[in-house]
């Protein structure tokens, strides 16, 4: 898998490159509006990542030339701007994903993963980890074989720590998914949830699944289990 | 009150000014006038005396014809006069009672003129004029010649009366005059005052009305005007500046976030250093929030008075907010209640009003101690819907009331808290966005109460807003 990155900050690059590369992707990165679009004219890509202020121009226009020329490989728009009309043009222009900086690299990494569909194949109604296991249809949860009562938060939370197993999910994104952008800033109500959910989880059970990782966020552990 | 006005004052201050000059120009007048009148009456009699000296000094010896000759000639009974001749206390004759009564000439006293050889003097009701003259022989004699001074007395009274009633009545008049004329010439002013008051940023182009009639009121709006100009340019350049500049944080916050989560997530580090990534990395997670929180309200701000509305129910809203909030309740053991009661219908911005309430509510739980209790209600007042968020927390000192929403301003100034005392500034500008208000009562340790107020929405903006919604929904439905 190729992906290009179009962004004028050279820093940036660096690290979305290094970030990507260690998740197994070859990474392409330019600086400007016309150098990425002489990398796409050559190369084949599955994914670019724009940048909104280019030097020579706007990520927007850089995005409809390529969706005139008939590229269709998913775009996300990695900017700065987070009004809803920069959204709505950016959307209308052809792109896939709008994630406004600053981002987690574990985000990026997860919405880079979605819009690969390239995730590990979690369409199974019975997700299981060691001795735990979520049925996605009746939502019911059992450890050790015993039923787990959890409120629906609590289990859509479960769900998304589960479904992205291994990886730190951050506060923010978590409030995201499981609330809404009214949250945002707000990101004790995660630290108080995922509390209950390890008295319920992890509570009186080996080993521990729920992990915090400071400064980053949160992760379920499902290797040691296995 | 009244006469802090610069109408009362001015004309206050005239009036003052009127009665002063009134008053001296009513002692000048009455004093001049009876001074006047006195020395007219005493010349009168001067020349009287001599006259009756004339006429009567051939017959002096001669009582009879002495009395014949000055009765003929000045009838002094009809005339209110007194004439008297004598040497010394010899009376040779002396005038009878007048017919008015005003005197007595039995009991006039016998005055020398003295060294002046004449005097006017006033005694009772009658003035008295006294000359010495001397005959042929060298005798002395005195024409003492008198007249009533009852009719110069009621004149001057009545002139005094007069100007003592009329002075004041005419100053009354000339003070309503007064302060009807300077509230006419004041009409602009108050014109001013009103527009004036109803100035807010929400509408940054409205400016005073010019009302033409006096050229420094007009001046003086135009130059408040230029002033406005000037404030609204300051304005806007401040609140660009602070979106300008959160927004270029955004770039060097992502690279250095990007860094360090990178290195955390590397191989294994020694305890320190993990721990001290760990802690940047939480100061970066506030750092973002910050700069987020900034952006929201520039924005805000750039929306106030056109912010996008569609019919929100604000009673809903804060059910569903309550619940999704009410395990951090829980966890500090506060009872947090639902709002009862009907629909609230208002026009909003559904996830920017859920902030208000989101804010609101964990700012009350955070400022409450555990076992305590934050009560919501809605309801509809004075054609506004309102929501009250109260608690039975810390409360908030009077004197920090005015600048709660004040960005970066806390009451307590050590709190950690991820919003950096930008909470409630985000909770003011929604709710300025949308037309309304907040307001807070709060007695320190009793608790606050917070209350959000959002204009009702009115049936005509409801079905244009049905068709708006339709429009929005295919244009973002890409999303």
């Amino acid at each position: 898998m190729r992906i290009l990155i179009v962004e004028d900050e050279k820093k940036l690059i660096d690290i979305l490159q290094r970030s990507l590369r260690s998740e197994g992707y070859m990474v392409d990165g330019v600086n400007t509006a016309a150098d990425g679009l002489d990398y796409i004219k050559t190369y084949h890509y599955d994914l670019i990542i724009l940048d909104l202020q280019l030097p020579d121009g706007t990520g927007t226009s850089l995005l409809k030339r390529v969706r005139e020329m008939g590229h269709t490989m998913p775009a996300l728009i990695l900017t700065a701007r987070s009004d809803l009309d920069s959204k709505v043009e950016n959307f209308q222009a052809g792109a896939d994903d709008y994630v406004i900086k600053p981002v987690a690299m574990a985000e990026l990494s997860i919405r880079v993963q979605a819009l690969l569909r390239r995730g590990p194949a979690l369409q199974e109604n019975v997700l299981k980890a060691g001795t735990l296991e979520i049925n996605r249809l009746t939502r019911q949860v059992r450890r050790d074989g015993k039923r787990i009562e959890l409120s629906p938060k609590e289990y859509s939370l479960l769900e998304y720590l589960f479904l992205h197993s291994g990886r730190v999910l951050s506060r923010s994104m978590i409030v995201e998914k499981i609330w809404d952008q009214s949250f945002e800033g707000l990101t004790n109500i995660v630290d108080v949830y995922i509390g209950h959910l390890r008295r319920k989880i992890d509570e009186g059970f080996e080993p521990k699944m729920i992990r915090t990782v400071r400064g980053l966020g949160y992760t379920l552990d499902t290797e040691q289990v296995k | 009150m009244i006469f802090r006005s610069v109408t009362s004052r001015l004309v206050l201050s005239y009036c003052l000014l009127l009665v002063l000059l009134g008053g001296a120009f009513l002692a000048f007048t009455v004093l001049s006038f009876r001074h006047y009148t006195r020395e007219t009456l005493s010349n009168t009699l001067a020349t009287r005396a001599q006259e009756i000296w004339n006429i009567s000094e051939s017959s002096l010896g001669q009582p009879q014809l002495l009395a014949q000759i000055i009765d003929r000639r000045f009838s002094p009974e009809a005339q209110d006069r007194f004439i008297r001749i004598r040497t010394g206390d010899t009376v040779l004759y002396r005038s009878r009672t007048p017919i008015g009564g005003e005197f007595s000439p039995l009991t006039v006293p016998v005055v020398e003129p003295g060294s002046g050889a004449s005097q006017a003097m006033l005694l009772g009701n009658l003035l008295l004029y006294s000359q010495n003259f001397r005959d042929e022989t060298g005798r002395s004699f005195t024409v003492d010649t008198g007249q009533s001074y009852l009719f110069a007395r009621t004149v001057q009274a009545r002139l005094a009366t007069s100007l003592f009633v009329g002075l004041p009545v005419l100053l009354l008049l000339a003070a309503l005059a007064g302060y009807v004329l300077m509230r006419r010439a004041l009409t602009p002013v108050e014109v001013m005052i009103k527009a004036a008051e109803t100035y807010t940023f929400n509408d940054p182009h409205k400016r005073l009305p010019m009302v033409g009639t006096e050229p420094r009121i007009e001046a003086l709006g135009l130059a408040l005007n230029r002033m406005l100009d000037r404030l609204d340019g300051a304005y806007s350049h401040v609140s660009r500046f602070s979106a300008d500049a959160a927004h270029e944080l955004r770039t060097p916050l992502t690279i250095i976030r990007g860094e360090l989560e990178l290195v955390a997530s590397g191989e294994r580090l020694p305890g320190e250093v993990d721990h001290a990534i760990s802690n940047v990395l939480e100061e970066m997670t506030r750092l973002s929030g910050i700069v987020d929180s900034l952006i929201t309200l520039s924005r805000m701000e750039s929306l106030w008075g056109k912010q996008s509305h569609a019919p929100i129910d604000l009673q809903a809203l804060a059910v569903e907010t309550i619940d999704q909030m009410n395990l951090l309740a829980e966890e500090k053991h506060i009872a947090l209640s639902r709002p009862s009661g009907q629909a609230v219908i208002v026009a909003g911005d559904r996830d920017r009003l859920k902030q208000v309430l989101v804010n609101l509510i964990d700012n009350a739980i955070k400022y409450t101690p555990a076992g305590g209790r934050v009560s919501v209600e809605t309801g509809i007042e004075d054609e506004m819907g309102f929501v009250t968020v109260e608690d039975s927390g810390i409360g908030i000192d009077l004197n920090h009331h005015d600048r709660v929403f004040d960005r970066f301003y806390r009451v307590l100034p050590d709190r950690g808290d991820v919003g950096a005392g930008l909470g409630l500034a985000i909770v003011k500008s929604i709710c300025h966005a949308h037309g309304g208000s907040v307001s807070l009562r709060s007695v320190p340790e009793f608790g606050s109460c917070f209350k959000v107020e959002i204009p009702l929405l009115s049936a005509g903006a409801e079905n244009k807003m049905a068709a708006a919604d339709a429009a929005t929904a295919t244009s973002v439905s890409g999303k």
